[in-house]
């Protein structure tokens, strides 16, 4: 991963909204929805306003105590993880939109940044793969007889 | 992928000459009215058989023609009675969304989606104020879509008149309701049933709508329909309504219709005076606070993958109307007897 890379949200396939310390992200596709929090919920917030990891590393430097080696690792490998997970794409913009915060308030530990997924909606459905259509051009799933 | 507005006005007048085609020669057209979170509908089927999928579930909000003019006009339609076949699909079926959403087909004026599990494609024409649901056999339809019909119109027309379709079930008493939140298998059917059985009013189980510009937050009821998990279905030995056995793909839930069996208790809409989020921690019934980003992440979430033609917008407009509500963890104890009567009290603790 390119560390001056930039990104941003992979709209309109995805949503999400900031709730308190929170941040909740639907695929509108996979009907997967994921919550951040702590870390991930920054991580995410600067992402999205299409900040680089050295951008986001640099503001967690005056949020969180001592950033080891590892610390800087975890952060790419999340960004890495919400790629994998088409959350975030590349962005167009080349500059970043300033997340604001108040650099005073006492440094907090470093916590590793992870994702909560929550596939509850898909089990709703229950629905089998797609595998075919019909004579139409729409999906058939495999227990459904060719039109 | 659609490529211009032009292909999306073509295919939206197609489906719509293909329908007035059937309505144009059907002899058995059954025609209701209905109240919508106060917006007049006007639905019109093809023959008994298809509005016997949908109605059962929509009876409490089936009202007297008033003459007026309807704000909308629905046709529903099946290939199988008629024997027109569905519209062509104008996407490849990797463009249909989870939600079943179709790519490229949704904007202020047109929605589309199509459900694979039910063969069922769903359109509206906010402009020209006409929905079309046309499926391929009305006879096969899975039980969910008898629960919960016609939801993607209802869904398009209750956000272009700013009010939101949520997935959460509401009940309530003459001083106000409660929102129950939870994911899928937290409780919410079994709860808002028990408060049924119990005495109190029922704005549904699964899906209902909340307006998002009152000065009160407010329920409205859409569907009069509940489900319970067959594995729990003796524990409800004195829930009336009528059963339909449909062996389909939502997890294996029985389907109630309660129109009949409760109409004194399916009022139209409620204030809403708080949020619950059922658990089963066992011990004691009771409430406890519970986190406001907590029960909004799951109501919000689960909408949005429910619902087509939801987004962020669900997020801000749910956030906005029940902030200023307190928000509850029930803990639903081990007597399932006692969840109507602490609901009850609840609600009259609130002013």
């Amino acid at each position: 991963m390119e560390r001056e890379l930039r990104y941003a949200i992979n709209v309109p396939n995805i949503a999400s909204e900031v709730f308190g310390d929170e941040v909740v992200i639907v695929n509108l596709y996979s009907g997967i929805y994921y919550s951040l929090t702590g870390t991930a919920a920054q991580v995410w917030i600067r992402t999205i306003q299409n900040y680089s990891v050295d951008e986001i590393l640099a503001d967690f430097s005056l949020i969180y105590e001592d950033i080891t080696t590892e610390n800087r690792q975890q952060v790419t490998e999340l960004i890495a993880d919400l790629l994998d997970k088409t959350l975030i794409t590349e962005a167009q913009n080349k500059t970043a939109i300033k997340v604001e915060f108040d650099s005073t308030l006492p440094k907090k530990p470093f916590a590793k940044p992870q994702i909560e997924v929550f596939s509850d909606m898909q089990e709703i459905l229950l629905l089998d793969p797609v595998h075919d259509v019909d004579k139409n051009g729409w999906p058939l799933m495999k227990d459904q007889d060719k039109a | 992928m659609v490529e211009t507005d032009t292909e999306v006005v073509q295919f939206f007048e197609q489906a719509v000459a293909a329908t007035f085609q059937i309505f144009d020669r059907a002899t058995d057209v059954i025609s209701r009215d209905v109240s919508l979170a106060g917006i007049n509908l006007r639905l019109k089927f093809s023959d008994t058989s298809v509005a016997q999928g949908i109605l059962p579930a929509i009876e409490q909000i089936i009202v007297d023609p008033s003459g007026l003019p309807t704000a909308y006009t629905i046709f529903v339609w099946d290939s199988f009675s008629t024997g027109m076949p569905l519209p062509k699909a104008p996407v490849k079926f990797t463009e249909i969304k989870f939600s079943g959403e179709i790519t490229g087909f949704n904007n202020q004026r047109f929605q589309a989606a199509y459900f694979t599990h039910a063969r069922m494609l769903s359109l509206l024409d906010l402009e020209k104020k006409i929905g079309i649901l046309c499926m391929a056999d009305a006879r096969i339809l899975p039980g969910f879509e008898m629960a919960c019909p016609l939801r993607s119109v209802f869904n398009g027309i209750l956000k272009h008149h700013k009010i939101s379709m949520v997935h959460a079930a509401a009940v309530g008493n003459a001083e106000g309701a409660v929102l129950i939140a939870g994911q899928s298998g937290a409780g919410k059917s079994s709860t808002a049933l028990r408060c049924l059985i119990g005495g109190l009013d029922y704005f549904g189980d699964d899906v209902c709508a909340i307006s998002t510009f009152e000065e009160k937050p407010t329920v409205f009821s859409i569907y009069s329909s509940g489900k319970i998990h067959s594995k729990d279905l003796y524990k409800f030995p004195n829930i009336k309504g009528t059963p339909i056995n449909k062996k389909d793909i939502e997890y294996e839930k029985e389907i109630f219709f309660l129109a009949e069996a409760y109409k004194n208790y399916l009022p139209f809409r409620g204030n809403i005076k708080a949020v619950l989020m059922p658990c089963q921690s066992g011990g004691k019934i009771g409430f406890s606070p519970a986190s406001y980003g907590g029960i909004l992440r799951v109501l919000c979430s689960s909408t949005v993958g429910l619902l087509p033609h939801t987004g962020n917008e669900i997020f801000l407009q749910l956030a906005s109307t029940l902030q200023k509500l307190p928000f509850y963890n029930f803990n639903l104890g081990d007597n399932p007897e006692e969840i109507a009567g602490a609901v009850n009290d609840l609600i009259k603790q609130i002013i």
